[in-house]
């Protein structure tokens, strides 16, 4: 195995809620290599977003390695972090409540920039405009408030805001489940192309198995806090090992007649 | 098999005191006894309103500008707030897409169950509480007597919406409204939830209206599908006609941009994507609403609104119908 972009040993990660310690993440071990799709997908509460925000350094892990590129980066000071982060950048799941609704647009995309005190203003500037372009946004929408943009087109300012940073890995949580899916469709498209021409490597957490079956080169199955399986989406579908894989799959309606209900919806199978 | 329970024909709802900002553009459907017709379309089409509008809840900023809903064949008041208190849970039971939010948090689950029964029956107060417990086992809710006692925020997500079916289906309604019912949930927990609203149309024949954007739902779990855009039904027909012969490019359009890798490989590993954005509603287009976004689009299509043609019972409103089959 060639040097992982990112690789995951062990991590733990637990936490206080109230009087409560609660474990999330249990002992989860992963490589993700470069320029590689790895889909992460599990049901809410198993632990796929806390996961994440460790990763970015939002969650301190409580035992484990994470390492980027084959430097660690769990036991990073806050200095060291701040420099780290263009690294890894991340979209999240809610295009309405993920941007400054005080911002003009420009402003949003110049944001991350700004506050790594990269290039001037109008450097900043010029490069927040080539990333709206690049991510099909009109420059002359620069002056607009985000309230002005529609689901897909937030989302998008969303991903501009991510990759200004020009970041290796791009940490994509449910980028496209509050989507509709002809505007899902946009968007899984924009993040393919974006992918080849740039080089990003994804961590894409979802829990829709078709999508992640047409887009991801690897799928990790995630329940309870742990991995419970990983491969190629199709040879894992084809041939779960896990109960918990197993049973997902029955779940799945297919968008298609022709093939057979599946299990779980059947009320003859009761 | 026609023996319609419920008729909407011509429906047009607009924003108050603006005529000319539709919602709903002249909507007519009609839902047949026992079946389970699904409404699809994304955010914005009017899948929404139309299941408010037969309940007799639209918001206020909203109003009925014409057309009629008629139930068993009389016409439904729907502006009519106390005469729908009737109706509603009744005859006509609805469901929810966030449980969490159709429950009141300082009530236990119960105590809501009973609530809808008595607001319809004059029944003894025991009689009523053995009927919230059956209703609770029939909804396959553990532990009944417990569990009718707790607060619902003790309550899982696949829990809460199986109370609400029970709150929906409490009075033996002949039409189930379900709107969005299985979104907030895990696709395994929404699978539990449709199979149980199947076998509970199989034991009782309620009819349901299922609205919903996931064509993997419709595609197994529903007799009928009516497709709606931008506040126009586009097409209707039975499931599998629906799916394997689509003739409206919107519908087209929608199945092909719907992740199935079994077809991802044909179109090289990304999705078909419609281009484009859904019209504002105030936008007054005078032709289809569609065509803007729509690869068979003509000058015609610009300028007039399509009458809806029939075959059978497909039904579709295009003047460039698509004819080649999916295959």
């Amino acid at each position: 195995m060639t040097n992982p972009l990112l690789r995951i040993d062990d991590l733990h990660v637990s936490f206080r809620v109230g009087k409560e310690m609660i474990h999330p993440v249990r002992g989860i071990s992963l490589h993700l290599n470069r320029g590689e799709t790895l889909a992460l997908v599990g049901e809410s509460g198993c632990g796929k977003t806390t996961l994440a925000r460790t990763i970015l350094g939002l969650q301190a892990p409580s035992s484990g390695v994470i390492e980027y590129d084959g430097n660690d980066i769990a036991g990073l000071d806050r200095f060291q972090l701040k420099r780290f982060r263009p690294h890894i950048q991340c979209v999240f799941q809610d295009p309405f409540s993920s941007l400054n609704p005080r911002k003009r647009v420009e402003q949003l995309i110049r944001e991350p920039l700004d506050i790594h005190q990269i290039g001037d203003k109008s450097t900043r500037l010029k490069r927040a405009h080539q990333m709206m372009e690049r991510v099909g946004l009109p420059i002359d929408w620069g002056r607009r408030f985000p309230h002005e943009f529609s689901g897909g087109q937030r989302q998008r300012i969303g991903i501009a805001r991510a990759l200004v940073m020009q970041p290796d890995l791009l940490i994509c949580d449910e980028p496209v489940s509050a989507l509709d899916v002809s505007i899902q469709a946009q968007i899984i498209n924009l993040l393919w192309e974006l992918k080849r021409d740039m080089g990003l490597s994804y961590l894409f957490i979802s829990h829709d198995l078709m999508l992640v079956e047409t887009f991801a080169d690897r799928v990790a199955m995630m329940y309870k806090g742990e991995i419970v399986e990983t491969g190629p989406a199709r040879q894992v579908w084809s041939n779960p090992q896990h109960e918990f894989t197993r049973r997902m799959i029955d779940a799945i309606p297919v968008p298609d007649v022709t093939r057979p209900t599946p299990p779980a919806f059947r009320i003859d199978a009761e | 098999m026609s023996n319609p329970i419920l008729q909407v024909e011509n429906l047009q709802i607009c924003v108050r005191k603006k005529p000319g900002v539709l919602i709903l553009r002249g909507v007519s459907f009609h839902v047949n006894a026992g079946e389970t017709l699904a409404i699809v379309g994304e955010s914005g089409c009017g899948k929404s309103m139309t299941s408010l509008a037969i309940m007799g809840l639209l918001p206020d900023a909203v109003e009925k500008l014409s057309g009629t809903i008629r139930f068993k064949g009389r016409e439904l008041p729907i502006t009519d707030n106390r005469a729908m208190r009737k109706v509603r849970a009744a005859e006509i039971g609805m469901v929810f897409q966030e449980p969490m939010a159709a429950l009141d948090p300082l009530y236990p689950v119960g105590k809501q169950v009973l609530e809808v029964i008595e607001e319809h029956e004059k029944l003894p107060r025991a009689m009523a509480w053995a009927r919230v417990i059956d209703l609770l086992t029939k909804v396959d809710l553990p532990n009944p007597e417990t569990l009718a006692w707790s607060y619902p925020h003790k309550l899982s997500g696949g829990q809460l919406q199986r109370v609400v079916i029970a709150m929906a289906l409490a009075c033996n309604p002949d039409v189930l409204i379900a709107d969005e019912p299985t979104t907030a949930l895990d696709v395994t927990v929404q699978a539990q939830i449709m199979r149980l609203l199947k076998r509970l149309q199989r034991d009782t024949g309620v009819a349901i209206v299922l609205i919903t954007h996931n064509l993997g739902l419709v595609a197994h779990t529903a007799d009928r599908v009516m497709v709606m855009y931008a506040g126009n039904k586009a097409e209707e027909a039975p499931t599998r006609d629906l799916f394997l012969n689509p003739r409206h490019p919107y519908t087209r359009g929608l199945l092909d941009a719907t992740p199935n890798p079994e077809r991802a490989s044909a179109q090289g590993g990304v999705l078909r994507e419609i281009p484009g954005t859904v019209p504002s509603i105030a936008d007054p287009m005078p032709g289809c609403r569609f065509a803007p976004r729509c690869p068979n689009a003509s000058d015609l299509c610009h300028a007039r609104f399509p009458d809806p043609t029939y075959e059978g019972a497909h039904g579709y409103a295009c003047h460039h119908p698509v004819t080649d089959a999916r295959v």
